[in-house]
């Protein structure tokens, strides 16, 4: 079942069938309506690298993409999520140039905001690196980190998005 | 001396998201635990009944403070702190009672079913109030005068100051800072009843401290809690010392034989956990003619909270910190630590250090300029140099201070960049401020000493185990290279043993920048040892001298011959099955000074001392207070560079939290209640509020250091605020001496800065009845419905019943016409809003999955939006635009919130979201949650930023969105659709008030029309905010259509931020109408709309600084429009 047929019945019991798409794999789930796709993500799928570290919207540790969007999976609701979803662990090779520069330039300290900030900057080398280093910044604002002061972290993204 | 750059050990698992931080470790059968806390900042509890929570569904246990042993914290000794209270609450937050259940919803459908009768007392939430004759006493059993802790100290000889001929004194201010780690606080407690021990897993950089404690309030014998090894999501001081949640994990666990976690949540620990102690630092400086600091007095006044945890060591710290600076002739320091019906602090990096080199550095450069001297001058003739004992007894074998300042001076090309100034309305200074600080204190004999064990098996692989944690200190890099430069191997080749209390070695765990050099010199002695068995052994096995044996590349070899570290060991007589295992501790080799249990204060505190200048150039934008940090130069004297990525990292992050602490963050509170409950109340650097950063390590090895090193962490983020404070006076001629440093108290601060004149009240019958309000809540009305006040909000949320995802907006509207239904857009608003019980529908119907409302179209001039494209896709069809209005939307649309909001949030949610007020977000009661008989916090809370000055009616909070300002400025058109059919209602009259609109029940916003002729007007955007996500404090829309002469034909000017709805400044239009801009008229209008003004006691300032954006909004318009033009021709 897809979960874009859910609508169609207009009451539902508390637990439904959600199927999602995660780091390639096909997954079905029992969750309530309401679930959050981060929550989903860390306690059903046990894929814990994305953070919750604000829950609300407002700090990027919990960011994956979906559809190839970089999007905050603590605000979304894992019943509206209708497009392949990528975390940190489906990442690794794909982001081995970027995690080497972080560990080489002093990209991550204590981590916990680590795997937000490889998955957006994922969605960001994808599509090209804005030119400008403002411009980058600005891109990678969603993102808060306590420990690095971000600009390891802008240089390392920088470094492999270098053509 | 520098070494080589090495990853991390643990960089993979960091990188990946494997590494399992304490909320990520799951055990079989595990609990939720939850905290009962007080509401109010002081209180006696009179009856706590718990019976129902107990028969609630899915409830294990529930403990109330009297059910837990009789004993406090010992914290840094003084043990005023309980595990829960039992009958007197001081301070709202306190933990009253704490259950087990087996869901996080039961354990929180529980909660809510504990009764508690509450008698409310009188309470001090601020020191101020606590030193006021005859306040109430947060402990009168402790403290009748509300005075925790005091000390006065004299230093070096009290008649020097006779010598001065000068002096300045001043009062410096450094706000609350929050530790922010971006872990917030957790505990897993699992009580392995088989082998009495207590397994707890929490983030901490000090396990031995957390284990002791909890052993201790447990009434266990230390060994029998054992910390276990997980990630550590930043420390930061606020984990050195236990917090409220890991005995009380403990206690649930051990009651209910079942391991117990309890996580707090973002908000939680934003007004939970603990904080920076508030710090107020009175110096003055007696000085020479000649620029020589003789003598320096100091009054430090530290705010507890209500219990004293790190609150008397920042006190001692920076009251010997006070006279320890610069080469004094004597200093006389006072100092308090004081109880307040506040959340207690907690030990934050520096320790009482950062606040005394921002007063310190402040009043330096205020004596230059009285003197005439350039700032870099005047700290060159006051140095210690090395080899002095400062008048506190510091020993000073090394220092490098005066080539820190003189690299500073040169990269940011000093005496150019000091002259530098001519815009009159952008202008640009530079500030330099030189640190010191100590390289571990040493306070206590167990504070000098750590253990390492190295093992080397038969087959070569080594071990090293230290008791150390890294919390992104990047401990474990220094210590395992090290370890492996003595051995002669590779770092990588090194398994890492570290944190687990049960089977590492003793370690005092990171503080007071001690890591470096007191873990890192047991695991050089301990390394130094086994290289020396190793080089021994071989020396025997290869029958050659021991010195004549070299380690490398992972065996010894001896001249020719050539043996493996493994066969070296194995064949050592004391190996063991065929393991060689050295176990070593180490003591520094100073002894300790137990500063917080003296009154004199001195003695040699460390082992070294670490110095650091820093500078920085700003722009400071005089029209709205705004700073902006250009660049940093950050030059430290660390020694010895051991592992330059995490020493560099230190500093930049240092550097980073030192520019939150200059210029944005703060924790406040509303009469003793927090209000700052998320980081959009806090303003935290992101990724593009940080400037480039230069580092620069320059100085020679120290003799104390292991390999010479000196601290770093805490040194980098103690120049910073003085830096910044003193590049704002070198731009503006303003000193601010309260942090942090707002543009609100930039704009008061400059002697020619905008007068606004809002006209007299009695003038303007329609803000009578506010005004009456307004003036009635000081005197009582406040007080009577903040406690008495019917409120209609319920705390009750429904759980989400359903969520559909229509294809059709007819399907939509049908399913949207059922009672408890709401419309979904990206989700970013309603989601949150939910968990703070502002929105409970029950029925959500997602609308991105309508095509009809994704589309974007350009049809006869006209822009059509569907209502349900995101922020992101409008931007990226805006990204080309050339028409000016489609410009300005594009900015707007840049300027709101982060990317990954963007690319969630649709244009009709941005719409739609409710206000941000942060009493209302932070879950008070206020009008606008509980209807007309609940106050508004905001009238005598602090409503500075974020809170209207026009228009407001009881409610003083803003619409939020920034597009809707911008749209009323193009005169959007909103399409409409409901059970009724469809209308269309101009942008103007969409909002009805703060976050509230003119949708009716069923009604969604199907589409946005942008008018042709607005397109082409001359339009700009322009938003004043404390960081670069930041909600508005004021924003400005401005379009203009100007006839062929260049005269204004239509003008709007809307401004966000200043009232209950986006707000058309009519009176400023009309300035400009039938006119040629010219700059006067820019400016006349830019005012005009102010004397409409009403502002709050605390706000006013934002009419200033609305001007000053509005005025350049007008003329970036203009110009604007002249750049197109001139490029069409
Ligand atoms: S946890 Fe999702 S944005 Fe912070
Ligand atoms: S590395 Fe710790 S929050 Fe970014």
């Amino acid at each position: 079942m897809s979960v874009a047929t859910l609508f169609t019945t207009s009451f539902r019991p508390e637990m439904a069938g959600l199927v999602l798409t995660v780091n390639g794999e096909t997954r079905s789930i029992d969750a309530a309506p309401g679930a959050v796709l981060l929550d989903i993500l860390r306690d059903d799928l046990e894929l814990t690298g994305a953070k919750e570290a604000c829950g609300r919207g407002e700090c990027g540790a919990c960011t994956v993409l979906v559809g190839g969007r970089s999007v905050l999976s603590c605000v979304t609701l894992a019943a509206v999520v209708n497009e392949p979803v990528e975390t940190v662990e489906g990442l690794v090779s794909e982001s081995l140039p970027l995690r080497e520069a972080m560990a080489d330039l002093g990209g991550f300290q204590c981590g916990y905001c680590t795997a937000g900030m490889v998955v957006r900057a994922t969605e960001l080398l994808r599509a090209g690196l804005p030119k400008d280093d403002d411009a980058l910044a600005h891109a990678m604002a969603g993102n808060l980190c306590r420990c690095t002061g971000y600009r390891a972290i802008l240089a390392a993204v920088r470094r492999v998005g270098q053509p | 001396m520098t070494f080589a750059r090495i990853r991390h050990p643990e960089w993979e698992a960091r990188t990946t998201g494997q590494m399992d931080y304490a909320r990520d470790i799951k055990l079989k059968d595990l609990l939720v635990g939850k905290v009962l806390r007080c509401p109010y900042p002081a209180a006696r509890i009179v009856q706590l009944d718990v019976e129902a929570a107990r028969g609630a569904p899915g409830v294990v246990a529930v403990l109330v403070g009297t059910d837990l042993p009789d004993r406090n914290y010992l914290d840094y000794g003084q043990a005023d702190r309980p595990s829960m209270a039992r009958e007197r609450v001081v301070w709202a937050g306190q933990e009253v009672a704490v259950l087990a259940a087996e869901t996080e919803e039961q354990a929180l459908a529980a909660l809510a079913l504990i009764r508690v009768t509450w008698e409310r007392m009188p309470h001090v939430t601020s020191v101020a109030q606590a030193l006021a004759v005859g306040a109430p006493a947060v402990h009168p059993d402790r403290a009748v005068d509300n005075v925790a802790t005091q000390a006065s100290r004299s230093f070096g000889d009290p008649a020097s100051r006779g010598a001065a001929t000068r002096q300045i004194g001043a009062a410096y201010g450094c706000g609350p800072q929050h530790h922010a780690c971006m872990e917030p606080h957790s505990a897993l407690a699992q009580w392995d009843a088989a082998n009495g021990t207590l397994n707890l897993w929490t983030p901490t950089q000090s396990p031995r401290n957390i284990a002791a404690e909890i052993a201790q309030m447990l009434g266990l014998a230390p060994a029998q809690v054992r910390l276990r090894r997980s990630g550590v999501g930043g420390d930061f001081g606020s984990r050195v010392k236990a917090g409220d949640i890991e005995v009380l994990a403990a206690h649930l666990s051990m009651k209910t034989d079942r391991p117990v976690s309890i996580r707090l949540s973002r908000a939680e620990d934003f007004a939970y956990a603990k904080r920076q102690h508030e710090t107020w630092v009175d110096v003055t400086s007696h000085y020479t003619d000649e620029g020589r600091i003789l003598f320096r007095e100091g009054r430090v006044t530290v705010d507890n909270g209500a219990f004293i945890q790190g609150g008397s060591n920042q006190m001692n710290y920076c009251s010997i910190l006070l006279g320890s600076h610069y080469r004094l002739a004597g200093a006389q320091i006072e100092g308090r630590s004081v109880y307040t019906n506040l959340r207690p602090g907690g030990a934050f990096r520096g320790a009482g250090g950062p606040q005394a080199i921002f007063a310190i550095e402040s009043q330096m450069d205020e004596i230059a300029a009285q003197l005439g001297v350039d700032p870099i001058v005047l700290r060159k003739r006051n140095l210690l140099p090395s080899g002095s004992e400062t008048i506190t007894g510091w020993k000073i074998a090394t220092t490098a201070a005066a080539e820190c300042l003189d690299e500073v001076g040169r990269r940011l090309d000093w005496d150019s960049a000091r002259a530098t100034g001519a815009n009159p309305d952008v202008v640009r200074g530079v500030g330099v401020a030189l640190a010191m600080h100590v390289s571990g204190a040493i306070v206590t004999p167990a504070t000098g000493k750590a253990g390492a064990v190295i093992e080397i098996g038969q087959n070569g692989g080594v071990i090293l185990a230290s008791g150390c944690a890294d919390p992104g200190t990047g401990e474990y890099a220094v210590i395992v290279q090290l370890c492996a430069k003595e051995l002669g191997i590779n770092p990588g080749d090194i398994e890492l043993r570290a944190m687990d209390t049960a089977t590492t070695p003793f370690d005092p765990g990171a503080g007071s920048s001690r890591g470096t050099m007191v873990t890192g010199g047991a695991i050089l002695a301990a390394s130094r040892e086994i290289a020396e068995e190793l080089r021994r052994q071989a020396a025997e096995m290869a029958g050659c001298a021991a010195q004549d044996v070299v380690l490398s590349g992972g065996s010894a070899r001896a001249g020719a011959k050539e043996f493996t570290l493994g066969e070296v060991a194995a064949a050592h007589p004391f190996a063991s099955g065929g393991t060689l295992r050295i176990e070593r501790e180490t003591a520094v080799s100073i002894p300790p000074v137990p500063m917080t249990h003296t009154d004199s204060g001195h003695g040699h505190l460390s082992p070294a001392y670490a110095f650091a200048a820093h500078g920085v150039e700003v722009e400071v934008d005089r029209a709205t207070g705004a700073v902006r940090v250009l660049r940093v130069v950050a030059v430290h004297d660390a020694g010895t560079v051991i592992n330059p990525v995490g020493a560099e990292g230190q500093v930049v992050g240092g550097v980073a939290m030192g520019l939150g602490m200059a210029l944005g963050e703060q924790l406040l509170w509303q009469d003793g209640r927090p209000h700052v409950t998320g980081f959009a109340d806090y303003a935290m650097p992101r990724a593009d509020g940080v400037p480039p950063v230069e580092v620069v390590f320059v100085g020679a090895a120290d003799p104390a250091g292991p390999m010479g090193a000196k601290s770093i962490s805490e040194v980098a983020l103690m120049p910073v605020a003085a830096a910044v404070a003193n590049a704002v006076a070198n731009a503006t001629g303003v000193r601010l001496r309260d942090l942090p440093m707002t543009p609100d108290k930039v704009l008061a601060g400059l002697a020619d800065r905008p007068r606004t004149h809002p006209a007299p009240i009695w003038r303007r019958p329609e803000h009578w009845w506010s005004a009456a309000v307004r003036q009635a809540y000081p005197s009582g009305l406040f007080a009577a419905l903040d406690r008495y006040g019917p409120s209609r909000s319920t705390s009750k949320v429904p759980s989400i019943a359903s969520v559909e995802r229509p294809e059709q907006t007819e399907t939509a509207l049908a399913l949207l016409a059922r009672p408890g239904a709401a419309p979904l857009g990206g989700g970013t608003d309603l989601l949150p809003a939910r968990s703070q019980g502002l929105a409970a529908p029950e029925h959500l119907v997602q609308l991105a999955g309508c095509n009809d409302l994704r589309g974007i179209e350009d049809h006869d001039g006209v822009l059509t939006f569907g209502a349900a494209v995101t922020l992101a896709d409008a931007q990226a069809y805006l990204s080309r635009a050339t028409l000016p209005g489609d410009r300005a939307l594009a900015a707007t649309l840049d300027a709101i919130a982060t990317p990954q909001i963007r690319n969630m949030a649709t244009l009709a949610g941005n719409l739609c979201q409710q206000n941000r007020c942060w009493f209302l977000r932070s879950g008070m009661n206020c009008f606008k949650r509980g209807g007309v008989g609940r106050p508004c916090y905001a009238v005598t809370g602090d409503h500075r930023y974020f809170h209207s000055v026009v228009d407001a009616g009881r409610c003083q909070s803003v619409t939020p969105s920034d597009l809707a300002t911008m749209l009323t400025a193009l005169d959007a058109e909103f399409v409409i659709r409901g059970p009724k059919g469809q209308h269309v209602l101009s942008a103007a009259a969409f909002h009805t008030g703060p976050g509230e609109n003119a949708l009716r029940p069923g009604e969604i916003v199907t589409a946005l029309r942008i008018p042709a002729a607005a397109r082409s007007d001359h339009a700009a955007f322009g938003k004043l905010s404390l960081s670069s996500d930041g909600f508005a404090i004021v924003s400005a829309a401005v379009r203009l259509r100007l006839d062929a002469d260049g005269q204004v034909q239509t003008a709007r000017i809307v401004l966000g931020g200043v009232a209950p709805t986006p707000w058309r400044a009519a009176s400023s239009e009309e300035r400009l109408l039938a006119r040629v801009p010219l700059e006067t008229d820019i400016a006349a209008a830019a005012d005009a709309w102010t004397t409409r003004a009403h502002p709050l006691r605390d706000n006013e300032w934002k009419l200033a600084a609305g001007a000053g954006l509005l005025k350049r909004v007008l003329s970036q318009a203009l110009d604007n429009s002249r750049t197109v033009n001139a490029a069409e021709t």
